[in-house]
């Protein structure tokens, strides 16, 4: 029987607090775990920000959040009372010494009076221009405690992007790392935490029906495809003009996703384990030449269009974004891993704003066979077999295959099995939120990316940033909002059967 | 059907499909609702045509459960909204404890709207099955950018060619490589080819093809009907495709075997009763050593009767009936859906007819 996770006495400081991501996803996780009793029955959480809030403010803005956005009912208002009741407010300047110094006083002022042993979780839901000050403010001010097996510990969560290329990354990393041992850094990256994401390794691992089918070999090909339809919603624009879809989307949620499908088998899931496996694929992966960029890559820019029967404006249209802005919102690539195992198996990877739906999954899709018995019958050549594992919507596991249909003649049907989440399981899965931020507080690094992975995968995106800087720039906008991305994505498949699935 | 349609709007459509299934009941539950997709349909056309529509839906779907979209555009609406309603069919199938049902959703616009129809339609297409596109095809002017939108979504589209504008240029359109659109007449014609092909089963009767001279196809009703003329040009076309003849559009006699040029002729016969109008209702193939095969379609009820006369004109077998009629809108559809690999067959006779259909009709 498993144990149930359970986090140790802590304290939870969260930067940023009245941003947005902890209104929707980190208090509401937060509560949820409490209720859940993954929280220990002593625990804090101090909010800093820069407003002029009081904890009563503070407990009284969470509590609308924890009501509106939590996955889960409370069973009653005493029930969120109580939790509201362990919320904090530091108010602070994320670049002032005085403020962290503030801080400090704070947390061991509250840690004594609730009776904390001093461990602290240290979560940066902020601008990435403030971690490396913020971090650097917290080592001032002494208020990380060193690795030691003997004290209470300290970690610290950072939300991407974890720079901006492959220079910065590396820079924030020293600095973050001038503060930080890299064992107590947890990078997070949302899409590792999702119940989908980590049952491809459950279904790679402990499944052995597919493992010898897992390679080149009978594998022609992989899609994964993260669609978004939502543009820039409110001020997003600001920043999303300056990353583009290659650095929000394909760096982190991409990769990590493309890692666990085509990683080997690591001998256990801890931490090191796992992600040793994950940077070993991703070293197979070679930086693309600007000429590899040229046949291999295509990106997009979503102009007006029709989305759900309503017209919807072009990117160069929205709020706080460059009328002449030549950020993608589209990315497509082709990628080839050089490896024994997925030799000649093109990755196909695309995302995308402004897309029809708002759909994530990876297909594998699996080679013809290599005789087709039924020639003789003058029967259609059977559909490929397609393994799609689909992270959100509709969340679940599909295999589609070619069956017989009844009657006297041979005709073939392709069709398909089906798991779904939603109807095979009781309980309502976790928000990734939640898993996160637990395995943070047990001191659990497999979810988390470690500053190699990061690093790597900023090598390959770089490599394809430089290649787009030395050709020309693509018509913008070269997609109608609304529809699965510019044509030109297609001449990526020109030598595979199948198109780009539509989802 | 079950329940009301539901007025809403596009963005909010699935959500209420989930809502549908989850208040009728599990996937899994015996006796309670399966709810399941073979496909997605889409049909475009005007509101004077969606309540005949839904009744060979009604037919359809027990021979193809599918994700039905009936795009209604009505030239009573103005603005550029969209009103969407959902809906289900729901059948016993055999073997099958509770209902197998599938879905519909409509869309209502006027003609301000159409520019987003496809934009409503996309997000809702559900993935790895394929998608057909029905529609009438005799005024595609009146559907402007948003026809060819829907027909690029389309892995398949039935159309009634003899409905184009030009039903020639039509044809010769759909026998193009990559070319996707069926006439649906063909699939309608399907049991007469089946008899056809089956007059030429026997030995004897086979060794008789390659001495063909003279073909002979009569239609239910007026030369005048461009359905019948188109009607007997892509069965000429098919008969053509199956035998390896050639065209020669330059020369007097259209078709050529190995032997020789082939005569063609069509004409029309009184409609019996249960026989609709452009029908084929009558094949007949002569032979240079004066056999005669012939198939002739007496009523849906009747069947057809099948002969094979010598060179004295006298029977030498004993005349054959057999049941051919002519498909319904919803048989034919049905077999268009299960069987969309057939489509290279329809090409090859497209290509073969539409020279034929050239010449017959009038200018």
């Amino acid at each position: 029987m498993l144990a149930r996770k359970v986090a140790e006495p802590c304290t939870i400081v969260v930067f940023g607090v009245t941003g947005d991501l902890a209104r929707r996803k980190l208090l509401p996780a937060l509560f949820n775990l409490a209720r859940d009793g993954h929280l220990p029955q002593s625990f804090a959480i101090v909010g800093f920000s820069r407003r002029e809030w009081t904890d009563e403010k503070l407990r009284e803005e969470m509590g609308a959040a924890i009501r509106e956005h939590s996955r889960s009912e409370p069973d009653s208002e005493r029930e969120t009372e109580d939790f509201l009741s362990r919320i904090y407010y530091a108010k602070g300047e994320l670049d002032k010494t005085e403020s962290f110094l503030n801080l400090k006083a704070r947390l061991e002022e509250i840690e004594k009076t609730d009776r904390l042993p001093g461990n602290r979780l240290f979560y940066l839901a902020t601008a990435p221009e403030f971690f490396a000050p913020a971090t650097e403010l917290m080592k001032a001010a002494k208020i990380i405690h060193p690795v030691s097996s003997a004290g209470p510990w300290a970690r610290l969560i950072i939300e991407k992007p974890f720079g901006h290329d492959l220079e910065s990354a590396r820079q924030l990393n020293t600095q973050v790392r001038g503060a930080f041992n890299e064992s107590q850094i947890y990078r997070i990256d949302h899409y590792l935490g999702k119940e989908t994401t980590q049952n491809i390794l459950a279904f790679r691992f402990a499944n052995s029906i597919f493992e010898p089918l897992w390679n080149s070999r009978y594998i022609e090909q992989v899609q994964i495809t993260v669609a978004e339809s939502l543009g820039m919603e409110g001020r997003r624009g600001q920043y999303y003009d300056t990353a583009g879809a290659l650095r929000d989307m394909v760096q982190n949620h991409l990769f990590q996703v493309l890692c666990l499908i085509a990683m080997e088998a690591p001998a256990s899931l801890d931490a090191e384990s796992l992600r040793d496996e994950k940077v070993r694929l991703l070293r197979a992966i070679r930086p693309m030449t600007p000429q590899e960029v040229a046949s291999c890559t295509v990106r997009g820019q979503y102009g007006p269009g029709s989305l759900n029967g309503a017209p919807v404006k072009g990117y160069r249209e929205e709020e706080l974004v460059d009328p002449d802005s030549t950020t993608e919102t589209y990315a497509a690539l082709r990628l080839a891993v050089r490896n024994w195992r997925w030799r000649g198996v093109p990755f196909f990877i695309r995302t995308g704003k402004r897309l029809p739906k708002r759909a994530s999954e990876v297909a594998v899709i699996f080679r013809h066979p290599p005789h087709q018995v039924f020639e003789d019958l003058s029967v259609e050549e059977a559909r490929q077999n397609v393994l799609v594992i689909r992270i959100q919507p509709d969340e679940g596991i599909s295999l589609s295959f070619e069956a017989k249909r009844p009657g006297l003649k041979m005709n073939l049907q392709n069709v398909k099995m089906d798991f779904r989440y939603g109807r095979s399981f009781g309980t309502p899965a976790p928000e990734a939120y939640e898993r996160l931020l637990l395995d943070g507080l047990i001191g659990d690094a497999s979810l988390f990316t470690r500053a190699d992975e990061v690093d790597r995968a900023w090598e390959i995106i770089s490599a394809i940033h430089a290649g787009w800087s030395e050709a020309p720039l693509p018509d913008f906008p070269n997609y109608a909002a609304g529809t699965w991305g510019p044509e030109e994505a297609n001449r990526l498949m020109h030598d595979v059967d199948t198109g780009w699935r539509r989802l | 059907m079950i329940g009301f349609p539901v007025s809403l709007s596009p963005s909010d459509i699935e959500h209420e499909l989930t809502a549908m299934w989850n208040q009728r009941g599990g996937k899994d539950e015996p006796g309670g609702v399966t709810h399941y997709t073979l496909g997605n349909v889409i049909w475009l056309g005007s509101t004077r045509h969606v309540t005949r529509t839904r009744r060979i839906f009604s037919e359809l779907v027990s021979r193809f459960p599918c994700r039905l979209f009936l795009l209604e555009c009505s030239d009573d609406t103005s603005g550029s909204s969209i009103e969407s309603f959902v809906n289900a069919y729901c059948f016993a199938a055999k073997g099958h404890e509770g209902e197998v049902c599938c879905e519909e959703i409509t869309l209502r616009f006027g003609r301000d709207a159409l520019r987003h129809v496809t934009g409503a339609v996309l997000p809702l297409l559900i993935a790895d099955v394929p998608t057909f596109f029905w529609y009438s095809s005799a005024d595609p002017g009146h559907y402007g950018e948003a026809l060819e939108q829907l027909i690029a979504l389309a892995d398949r589209v039935i159309t009634e060619v003899a409905h184009m504008p030009d039903p020639a240029a039509g044809l010769r359109r759909t026998a193009e490589p990559g070319a996707k659109t069926t006439s649906l007449s063909w699939y309608r014609s399907h049991p007469v080819r089946d008899h056809i092909a089956g007059l030429f089963d026997e030995r004897d009767s086979m060794e008789r093809l390659a001495s063909i001279e003279r073909l002979q196809i009569g239609v239910a009703g007026s030369l005048k009907e461009v359905q019948a003329l188109t009607n007997a040009s892509v069965l000429i076309g098919w008969f053509a495709s199956r035998l390896g003849w050639r065209v020669d559009a330059g020369a007097e006699h259209l078709f050529h075997s190995e032997q020789g040029p082939v005569a063609v002729e069509v004409v029309s016969i009184d409609a019996g009763i249960g026989m609709s109008q452009s029908q084929v209702v009558h094949f007949e193939a002569h032979c240079s050593t004066g056999d005669c095969l012939s198939l002739i379609v007496t009523g849906t009820k009747g069947g057809a009767e099948r002969r094979v006369t010598g060179p004295c004109g006298t029977c030498r077998e004993t005349p054959r009936f057999v049941h051919a009629r002519e498909w319904t809108e919803a048989e034919a559809l049905g077999f268009a859906f299960n069987s969309p690999h057939r489509h290279e067959i329809f090409q090859q006779a497209a290509a073969m007819a539409w020279p034929m259909l050239k010449r017959v009709l009038p200018t």
